[in-house]
């Protein structure tokens, strides 16, 4: 736990805020996937601390970014801090992107804010010489956001909008399908978003090759395995596992989403 | 410096604070977040016979000053709970208590039967009162007949500290307490969560998979501090409270109104450390206001002389 200061505040799309916050150990300690807990009020109400995935990371700077939408109490009240507030952050927490050998190339499929870790994620692909594609699906042109970080790292952007906006009109899984024959099978595929989102997306690459790995998101109390609150079913007769200590990142195979 | 020691029957802890079932898992989970040694003992998640799998999501619900859990009673079963999780917390240099729960009177004996052989733990809890469980459960602590007889069952098969965890559920907690005690039990702690249910009025669903859970967190505290007052007023034995503590000031409370130690629960998912920070701040309250020991404090409750403006010094005389 650590008081870390709100070094930059950014608008990045309606009611979606991109924070970068001061943190030397944090910005050495993540990993792609890893997410961190902030306590967005010393106030009983709410109560519980809101988990956010890490966006991206730079330890020669000491900070971390993190991506999100207003969508409830938690984040409304996030969303009201200024540039230089000290906000109460628990982390790193979770389980890691695992990256694909050397040079073999990656997938990534996000739907609406699903974005959020894959941008520290394709930094670490890059470095591991995989060519990256994104399979990026929103509800209009206006909620794509932060396509420069993607560009800037030399990701492949494939674009859905469902208003036709931008890219295909649909939704990211229809991007899937219509892409399907022009992706590396090989290649490992990385998935974020609503439930919904990724029990489709999961779906639909469940009858191809290649890994596929899934960061879901669900309800947490406390984000470091004692409550037990975050299950999510397990594949065959195995009980559960707990999205913030055995995952938020499972193997497809290894979580019943659907 | 202060005394900070309690006695919880044969038991002494350092300080008064605990950790509470279910909100702490085995410890391991803590490790580096929290110095045990500055803690009075830690309470194990409730241990059960057989392995349980838990409920289905959703399993939990935040709520005003609060929230709702329907866990289930996850656990991997005794066997592994000796083999994995009883080590380390044997290694920690504070008191261990095993939170225990049955089906029946029969799996009740057998658990702390088959625990009874083992070293590396100082005390039993035993758990009559999960509301999220369909058998047994609440049962247990909701009569007071069957209370007795269960904790008497279960003191003939150990010679270690006995503590049974009540419902605030029922209609007269006290009678419950008193049961514990013609039982055998060296102390009471009170309360387990407070029935509650949430609903998604945009899809009409309850908000948690079992419909109803437990409500735990400060907005349960004021029933947790009037459990524990009406139970001190009515057993010999010491009482333990639970409910909603978030800082020194909230556990005070309960000592002033006759626990002799406390636990610390949902604070722990908020604030990891949170049972240090109030043991911490006992310690400065008791120096502060000149209490050369905690013991002072407990059940030290004035009712004689309410003060209207609430701004009386404080005495302790």
């Amino acid at each position: 736990m650590e008081l870390c200061q709100v070094i930059e505040r950014r608008k990045v799309a309606d009611s979606t805020f991109r924070y970068t916050l001061a943190s030397p150990f944090l910005a050495r300690a993540v990993r792609p996937g890893n997410f961190i807990n902030i306590r967005v009020s010393p106030s009983l109400m709410p109560l519980w601390r809101r988990p956010f995935s890490v966006h991206d990371a730079d330890p020669s700077r000491g900070q971390v970014d993190i991506l999100f939408q207003v969508v409830g109490e938690g984040t409304r009240i996030l969303s009201c801090a200024s540039v230089g507030a000290e906000l109460d952050v628990f982390g790193p927490l979770g389980n890691s992107f695992p990256l694909p050998p050397p040079g073999s190339p990656a997938v990534l499929v996000a739907g609406g804010l699903g974005i959020a870790p894959f941008l520290f994620l394709s930094r670490a692909l890059k470095a591991n010489g995989s060519p990256t594609h994104l399979l990026y699906g929103a509800r209009s042109r206006s909620r794509l956001v932060e396509l420069d970080g993607f560009q800037a790292l030399g990701v492949e952007i494939r674009l859905a909008t469902e208003d036709g906006s931008a890219g295909v009109r649909g939704t990211v899984v229809d991007l899937l399908q219509e892409t399907e024959t022009d992706l590396p099978p090989e290649a490992w595929h990385y998935v974020c978003g609503p439930l919904a989102a990724v029990s489709a997306i999961g779906r639909e690459l469940s009858r191809r090759q290649g890994k596929v790995w899934v960061s879901l998101e669900t309800t947490m109390a406390c984000g470091f395995g004692a409550c037990m609150g975050c299950a999510v079913k397990a594949r065959g007769d195995r009980g559960y596992h707990l999205v913030c200590k055995d995952g938020p990142v499972f193997e497809l195979s290894e979580v019943e989403l659907w | 410096m202060v005394d900070m020691r309690v006695q919880i029957g044969p038991l002494e802890l350092r300080n008064p604070v605990l950790t509470a079932s279910g909100t702490f898992g085995y410890a391991k989970e803590f490790e580096g977040l929290v110095d045990f040694s500055r803690l009075g003992g830690v309470v194990s998640k409730t241990v059960t016979l057989e392995p349980r799998a838990g409920n289905p999501p959703p399993r939990i619900v935040e709520t005003p000053a609060g929230m709702l859990n329907s866990i289930g009673l996850a656990n991997d079963g005794v066997d592994r709970f000796i083999a994995e999780k009883l080590p380390y917390l044997a290694s920690l240099s504070t008191r261990v208590i095993v939170n225990v729960a049955g089906k029946s009177e029969e799996e009740f004996v057998a658990i702390v039967e088959r625990l009874e052989r083992e070293s590396g733990f100082d005390a039993f809890e035993l758990n009559f009162s999960c509301p999220n469980v369909k058998e047994g459960g609440l049962a247990f602590s909701s009569d007071p007949k069957v209370t007795e007889r269960v904790t008497r069952a279960v003191r003939r098969v150990t010679s270690r500290c006995l503590i049974v965890k009540l419902t605030p559920n029922v209609t007269d907690i006290a009678s419950i307490a008193r049961a514990a005690e013609d039982g055998g039990a060296d102390a009471i702690s009170a309360i387990n969560t407070v029935v509650g249910m949430a609903v998604d009025v945009y899809t009409r669903r309850p908000r948690l998979a079992t419909v109803t859970g437990g409500l735990s967190g400060p907005a349960i505290r004021p029933i947790a501090v009037a459990r524990v007052w009406q139970i001190a007023q009515q057993v010999r034995i010491p009482v333990i409270g639970v409910g909603g503590i978030f800082q020194p000031e909230d556990a005070l409370e309960f000592l002033i109104a006759g626990a002799t130690a406390v636990q610390i629960g949902t604070a722990h998912f908020v604030q990891p450390d949170a049972a240090v920070r109030v043991a911490e701040g006992i310690e400065n309250y008791c120096e502060r206001y000149g209490f050369r020991s905690v013991r002072q404090i407990i059940g030290s409750l004035d009712t004689t002389s309410p003060d209207p403006s609430g701004a009386a010094a404080i005495s302790t005389e």
